[in-house]
């Protein structure tokens, strides 16, 4: 256990720099697209209002209200999610490849500290996934202070929605597998993630321990882990036979999920064990 | 310690602020308005079986209120907000009494026949090829549930002639001396005399026997065709039971057209059928079978509220109108703003929204302004003499609250 | 005592190692010679359960490896296994950090023996302080048995002559060493067993002493016979 929380620490560290220049790119691009944003729409309703002579009432009518759903749908905002999903999913690969690549072969002390291998493992899952909790737990702060700046810069009778649950109620895109309407949902879809993240160390070591064979069969391990865990909502999609209420699905993803959990860590252990190769 | 911060930080920043939100949302939802039935006079009791239907006016989602409940999705845990604000209650009933009869069936309320013997369910099933366009291989899938025994017996009969139709909708089932009446509505790719391009059809199957006894076609339409109207039939309303009518109303229109043709009924006892013999303004007013009286209803709305004009299936006549006073709207003038082009700026203007359910020989009547928040009203009224069996309001007007209405159920 | 059993080892269709035996005692020093790709480091990492072999068994004190031998037993490969960033001292906090065996009082000695500086980061050290550093990472564990991949390749002399003063220290009596080398000079006098390598296969193996005393030849005089012949 020790070793182990020394071990999740240790990595955190060695991503921190990363990790700091990843928020620091998120809170500033943001907070310039909130200015931005907010100002354009006032910008073009004081112009249209003008041009048009319309009252505020009528140019929200014809034109829209403000909210923070309009910053959401801007690269502004989108833009630094997808670059620090895109960093965490890259730095799921590099996590581990660094370790092998480079003069400073670090994965034989890895593979040599008195603890068990399986521990580096999990070190390294739990770091990447506290640093996605801590992005996501950063962009929800984010919301708050961006939303005081849009009330700064949109006088309140534009704005449609002024609290942040009242726009997470509204959230109807893909922001919702983001931002979970419920912590139950957020336990689900993050859960889900982290058997994602599990599957996907799992491919790497099968192809760490048998290189080119092993890149087959990671790939077949990914295909057969999501074939498994897709295949209650697959085979009613695909049948048309809806035989399971919803609630009843979601036991059977959870008992799923939980099995692709055990069977990756299984089947890491073993090969940590008995076919890794430095 | 000092080395391990970033260990202890992040957990503990992490769940600070997720903690903070969920908590933040469960309590901004946990505080959206409840709204009461503040009952003017009449039986509360009639209100147990009410349910209406709306949505938020500054949140997202739907949300229903019953007599003691008001529900938003919104709050809901998401296996209810996945499934929905609209299933029909009695779906929701039998969901919870039959869970595992209504596995993996539809949610509509005409695939199913309920009696205090039977529970019946009828799906049509049919094969797609890939690459093609129609269905092939057309069958009744027949599900029964019998209450005493709870067994459950299922069969399916092929339909005939199938290779006729490119698609077959149910319109409604029901359940006659153990003989089973599947109504359907059939689409033909290739109109031929024989195969109208569209036809109303009945299956009369023997449950004990699980087999076709025969089938007939009662209505026919004549599609797309130089010569012809381009007609469409629609099933009238009254269906929002599971025990069906002894009669089926079909009104026949143009595509595209609001006026209502004609008005066929079916007698399902004794297949026959009658066009129902009134002024077309009549005809295409909203229109709704009693199956307990065997009446059809058909109102409009009035300056002083509405106006229902009963008509006598058995007798085929109709009877006195009635007069249902709703209070009157609270707004004079349609709103719109100065301007200098008009077109740009005209607001929708509030309408009034009527609901009308009819319900064991009573009428149900939501009345609400929307998008306005304006109190919405509930009248029952009992068919048979117009008396006011109760008469209601929601406060529409709270603060940080407001919502329009959309449907009602009654149970 | 250290015991490889018949070890085959793949790599693709290759066979690398072809039923390797040997065995290499506590309190000793055990060379492994071969050419370059004659599979010594392959044997090396095997011990470490760090690359799997393909048939054979390999034992430490009687016992196949897992995580609680890793505190008695230290590996040194022929490149420095912390990471770059990271200071001397701050190379040995991790090694203290985990290691149970770490002695930090000897760690200080061979920091002083190598005149190395610890707060000098490992990427900024010349080859032979990275030398240096590498082998005091492993030596000042308290372990059984140490072994090094080729300590000596690429290093220049005087570093080289400092690192095999440590094998006559004490930092090393009583251990079991295992060392591979294909510069033999710097220690011939220094190793009590030699075995040869060549095709996969152990062709020779003798004790040093007895080979100088029975037949009068040196390590050198004997890899000249094995391999030239």
């Amino acid at each position: 256990m020790k070793s182990y929380l020394k071990l999740t620490n240790f990595e955190i560290d060695r991503f921190f720099k990363i990790y700091l220049v990843l928020i620091a790119i998120t809170v500033t691009v943001q907070i310039i697209g909130t200015i931005i944003v907010a100002n354009d729409y006032m910008n073009r309703a004081s112009r249209i209002m003008n041009e048009e002579s319309l009252q505020t009432s009528a140019f929200i009518h014809n034109y829209g209200y403000f909210s923070l759903l309009n910053l959401m749908d801007s690269l502004w905002f989108f833009g630094p999610i997808a670059f620090c999903v895109a960093g965490l999913i890259f730095y799921t690969f590099f996590i581990w490849y660094r370790d092998w690549y480079g003069k400073n072969t670090f994965i034989y002390r890895l593979l040599m500290l008195p603890t068990s291998r399986l521990n580096v493992f999990f070190a390294k899952a739990t770091a990447i996934f506290l640093m996605v909790l801590g992005l996501i737990a950063l962009q929800l702060v984010l919301l708050y202070i961006e939303e005081l700046i849009v009330e700064l810069i949109v006088p309140l009778e534009f704005i449609q929605f002024t609290s942040i649950p009242q726009i997470m109620n509204a959230i109807n895109s893909a922001y919702v597998v983001l931002f979970p309407k419920t912590f139950i949902e957020f336990i689900l879809i993050y859960g889900t993630g982290l058997i994602a993240v599990f599957t996907l160390f799992t491919a790497i070591l099968l192809e760490r321990s048998y290189r080119w064979k092993g890149v087959l069969m990671g790939a077949g391990y990914c295909i057969v882990a999501s074939g498994i865990f897709l295949s209650p909502v697959l085979i009613s999609e695909l049948s048309g036979n809806y035989y399971l209420y919803i609630g009843e699905i979601i036991i059977l993803e959870v008992a799923l999920g939980c099995i692709i959990i055990a069977s990756s860590i299984w089947l890491s252990r073993f090969l940590l064990n008995k076919k890794i190769t430095v | 310690m000092g080395r391990f911060w970033k260990l202890i930080l992040i957990p503990f920043v992490v769940m600070i602020c997720i903690g903070a939100f969920y908590l933040q949302r469960a309590i901004a939802n946990g505080q959206l308005p409840d709204y009461d039935w503040d009952t003017q006079s009449g039986d509360e009791q009639l209100l147990e079986n009410v349910t209406i239907y709306g949505h938020p006016i500054d949140q997202t989602g739907a949300m229903k209120i019953t007599k003691n409940d008001t529900i938003y999705q919104n709050e809901l845990f998401f296996i209810e907000r996945m499934n929905g604000l609209t299933t029909h209650p009695i779906i929701e009933d039998l969901i919870e009494d039959h869970r595992n009869f209504m596995r993996g069936k539809s949610k509509e309320l005409n695939h199913f026949y309920e009696d205090e013997e039977l529970l019946v369910s009828v799906e049509i099933e049919s094969n797609r090829e890939l690459n093609q366009v129609r269905e092939t291989d057309f069958r009744l899938a027949v599900e029964v549930f019998r209450k005493d025994t709870k067994e459950v017996n299922s069969f399916s009969v092929n339909i005939p002639n199938e290779d006729a139709y490119n698609y077959i909708s149910l319109l409604d089932i029901r359940v006659e001396n153990g003989n089973l009446f599947v109504i359907t509505n059939n689409d033909t790719m290739e109109p031929t005399s024989d195969h109208p391009s569209n036809e109303t059809r009945v299956y009369r199957l023997n449950i004990a026997g699980e087999k076709l006894i025969s089938e007939e076609r009662l209505l026919s339409f004549v599609g797309y065709d130089n010569n012809h109207p381009n007609e469409v039939a629609s099933l009238l309303g009254g269906a929002e039971e599971i025990y069906s009518n002894e009669y089926m109303a079909v009104s026949v229109r143009e595509v595209n057209e609001e006026e209502v043709n004609k008005l066929i009924v079916v007698n399902l006892k004794t297949e026959e059928q009658f066009r129902v013999d009134l002024p077309k303004d009549t005809l295409s007013q909203e229109a709704w079978i009693d199956k307990q009286s065997n009446m059809l209803y058909f109102w409009k709305s009035t300056e002083g509220g509405l106006e229902i004009t009963p008509y006598d299936l058995s007798k085929q006549a109709v009877q006195n109108t009635i007069e249902v006073k709703l209070p009157e709207s609270t707004f004079t003038e349609p709103r719109s703003f100065d301007g200098k082009n008009p077109g740009s700026n005209a607001i929708q203007e509030p309408y009034r929204m009527n609901v009308i359910r009819i319900h064991e020989g009573n009428a149900y009547v939501l009345s609400g302004q929307n998008p306005d928040k304006t109190d919405v009203y509930l009248h029952v009224v009992r068919l048979s003499d117009g008396e006011v069996l109760y008469k209601g309001k929601l406060d529409n007007r709270q603060k940080d609250g407001g919502f329009e209405i959309y449907n009602m159920t009654i149970r | 005592m250290i015991e490889v059993h018949n070890i085959i080892k793949k790599f693709g269709r290759k066979q690398v190692l072809k039923g390797v035996n040997f065995t290499a005692k506590k309190g000793e020093i055990t060379c492994l010679i071969g050419i370059n790709g004659v599979g010594k480091t392959t044997i090396m990492n095997a011990i470490m359960a760090l690359t799997p072999i393909n048939k054979g068994s390999i034992q430490i004190d009687g016992k196949a490896i897992k995580k609680d031998t890793f505190d008695r037993i230290t590996f040194i490969p022929d490149a420095i296994t912390v990471l770059p960033h990271m200071t001397i001292e701050e190379s040995m906090q991790f090694m203290r950090d985990y290691y149970k065996s770490w002695n930090d009082q000897r760690a200080l000695e061979l920091l002083s023996f190598f005149k190395l500086n610890p707060d000098e980061k490992i990427a900024s050290l010349s080859k032979g302080n990275t030398a240096k550093v590498n082998l005091l990472l492993g030596l000042a564990l308290d372990v059984d048995y140490v072994l090094m991949d080729e300590p000596f390749s690429g290093i220049d002399m005087f570093s080289r002559e400092q690192i095999a003063n440590v094998f006559t220290s004490h930092l090393i009596e009583d251990r079991g060493v295992i060392i591979t080398t294909h510069e033999i000079n710097d220690i011939e006098h220094l190793i009590d067993k030699v075995i040869l390598l060549d095709d996969g296969v152990v062709i020779k193996q003798f004790n040093t002493e007895e080979m100088r005393e029975v037949e009068g030849k040196s390590v050198v005089d004997v890899m000249r016979e094995v391999y030239q012949s």
